[in-house]
C-alpha cells in the first residue's frame, strides 16, 4: 500500500515534469518534482524510506537520459542525508520542508555538476550555479508547499490505515 | 485744369519723356528704389490681411459648396482602397505560398535522396542539465540506433536510445556527441559539439588555425561521418577564438534549428553508414550538388 503510492507519486511526477512542465519552465528552467516528492517523504518518513524513494526516483529520471546511474546514486544520497538530519523537526511547519528542498536541491545539483559535469572539463561553477542550480532551488522551493501538502495528507491517510492494522494483529 | 488744357501737347511730350527716362533708369535696377521700398513697407500687412480675407471667405463657401463633392469623393476613395486591400492580400498570400515553396524546393532538393519519417516530440529530459528528448516513432516504424534526426532548418541530432513504440534523441547543444563538421563556404574541418557553459549553443574544435572562416559562415556536416549524411545545415559561426596553443581554432555555433520551440522532426531512415561504404563516389557526387 505504502510503497504503491510512493511508486504512483513517482511516476505521476516523472510524467508530469518530461511533458507539462516544459511549459512552465521558467528562464528554461523547470522545477524538479520527482527531488521535491523524495525530499518530502524522506522529512516525513525517515533517512530509511527516504533512500529507497530517493533510489527509485533517480533511476526514473536516468530512464530517458544518456547514461543510467548517476540520478539514482544522488537521488539515494539526498533522500538519506535529509531524512537523517531532519529528525525531530516539526513537519507541520512550512518552513521546514521549503527550506529542506532549497538546500536538497542545491546538494542533488552540486553533487551531479561534480559528477558529471566537472569531470568533462567544465570547471566555472559560478556559470551552473547561477543558470541552473539557483534558479532551480528557487523555483523547486516555490512549488514545494502544495505537493508537500498532497504528500502529508496522503501520508496521514496510510498512517492511521497502518495504525489500524498494527493493533488488530 | 487750365494749364493742363491750354499746354496739352507739351505735357503729354514732359510725361512721356518721363516714362522713357524713368524706364531707362530702371531698366537694370537691383534694388527696390526709395519709392518702391516705402509704398512695400504700407502695402504689405494690407495685401497680407485681404489676401488672408479672401481666403477665409473662399475657404468657408469651399466647405459648404465641396460637402456633396466630398461624399462623391469619399466614396471613390473608399471603393478604391477597398480593390488595394483586396489586391494586397492576394500579394500577400501569393508571397507566402512564394516563400514556402522555395522552402520546401530547398529541402527537397538538399535532402532528396534520403527516406525520411516525420515524428513528434513527446518528451523532454527531467532534469535542467542535459538535452535529450523522446519521440513517438521507435523500431516498429523502421527507426533504429544512430539514425540522424534534422528539421527543415537543420540538424537536431541523433538517436541515442530506440524502443519499440519511443526513441530517445540525443541533440547537437548537448555535449555527449561530436559531429565531424565543415565551413560550407570555405571547406575548414572542425568537430561540433554541445557546449553546456553556453547554453544552446555548440562549439566547433580543432579548426585549422590557418583557415578563413569567418563570422555568419554556414557549418555542415562533413562527408567524413558514418553516422551523419554530408551537407546538413548545422548552424552559423557567431564568434571565433584563438586557442590558447594558436595551433587551432575554436568557434561558437549557432545552431540553425530553434530547439526552444522544437515539436516536430524528421528522422533519416536510409541506412547512411552502408552505403556510405559502398558508393562513396555517387554520394561525393551528391554532397558537391548539395554544396
Amino acid at each position: 500500500m505504502r510503497y504503491l503510492s510512493y511508486a504512483a507519486m513517482l511516476i505521476v511526477g516523472y510524467v508530469l515534469q518530461s511533458t507539462l512542465l516544459e511549459l512552465i519552465a521558467i528562464l528554461d528552467i523547470k522545477p524538479n518534482l520527482i527531488l521535491i516528492t523524495v525530499i518530502s517523504i524522506a522529512l516525513l518518513r525517515g533517512e530509511v524510506e527516504g533512500a529507497v524513494v530517493g533510489f527509485f526516483g533517480g533511476l526514473l529520471m536516468d530512464t530517458f537520459s544518456p547514461f543510467i546511474g548517476i540520478n539514482t546514486f544522488i537521488g539515494m544520497i539526498t533522500g538519506y542525508l535529509v531524512g537523517l538530519l531532519t529528525k525531530g523537526f516539526y513537519k507541520e511547519n512550512p518552513f521546514v520542508p521549503v527550506s529542506a528542498v532549497f538546500i536538497g536541491t542545491f546538494f542533488y545539483n552540486f553533487l551531479f555538476y561534480v559528477l558529471s559535469i566537472l569531470l568533462k572539463g567544465y570547471t566555472d561553477f559560478g556559470y551552473f550555479f547561477n543558470t541552473i542550480i539557483l534558479r532551480e532551488m528557487v523555483y523547486n522551493a516555490l512549488v514545494t508547499l502544495p505537493i508537500y501538502g498532497i504528500i502529508y495528507f496522503i501520508n496521514s491517510v496510510i498512517e492511521v490505515k497502518e495504525h489500524f492494522k498494527r493493533k488488530l494483529f | 485744369m487750365n494749364f493742363f488744357e491750354k499746354n496739352r501737347k507739351l505735357v503729354i511730350i514732359l510725361a512721356t519723356v518721363f516714362c522713357l527716362a524713368a524706364a531707362l533708369f530702371t531698366f537694370n535696377k537691383v534694388n527696390p528704389t526709395f519709392i518702391e521700398n516705402t509704398f512695400g513697407f504700407i502695402i504689405t500687412p494690407i495685401q497680407k490681411f485681404n489676401i488672408s480675407a479672401v481666403a477665409w471667405f473662399k475657404d468657408k463657401a469651399d466647405y459648404f459648396n465641396g460637402i456633396s463633392g466630398l461624399q462623391e469623393e469619399n466614396a471613390a476613395l473608399k471603393s478604391e482602397l477597398e480593390e488595394a486591400k483586396v489586391e494586397l492580400n492576394r500579394l500577400e498570400m501569393v508571397e507566402q505560398e512564394n516563400a514556402n515553396l522555395t522552402e520546401l524546393l530547398d529541402i527537397r532538393s538538399r535532402y532528396s535522396q534520403y527516406t525520411m519519417v516525420a515524428a513528434n516530440i513527446i518528451a523532454k529530459d527531467t532534469g535542467n542539465w542535459y538535452d535529450t528528448f523522446t519521440i513517438d516513432k521507435g523500431s516498429k516504424d523502421g527507426l533504429a540506433r544512430d539514425m540522424v534526426v534534422l528539421t527543415g532548418d537543420g540538424l537536431v541530432g541523433r538517436i541515442k536510445q530506440c524502443g519499440y513504440n519511443y526513441a530517445m534523441v540525443t541533440s547537437i547543444i548537448d555535449d555527449t556527441d561530436a559531429i565531424s563538421a565543415k565551413s560550407l563556404r570555405t571547406d575548414d574541418l572542425g568537430y561540433v559539439s554541445g557546449d553546456l557553459s553556453n547554453k544552446g549553443m555548440c562549439k566547433m574544435d580543432y579548426i585549422d588555425n590557418t583557415a578563413e572562416i569567418t563570422e555568419g559562415d554556414e557549418v555542415i556536416t562533413s562527408n567524413l561521418s558514418e553516422i551523419f549524411p554530408p551537407g546538413i545545415t548545422i548552424g552559423y559561426i557567431q564568434e571565433i577564438t584563438s586557442d590558447s596553443s594558436a595551433l587551432t581554432k575554436q568557434a561558437t555555433v549557432k545552431p540553425a534549428v530553434d530547439f526552444k520551440h522544437l515539436d516536430s522532426v524528421m528522422v533519416i531512415t536510409t541506412d547512411f553508414s552502408h552505403d556510405y561504404v559502398e558508393s562513396e563516389e555517387t554520394t561525393a557526387q551528391q554532397s558537391t550538388q548539395n554544396n
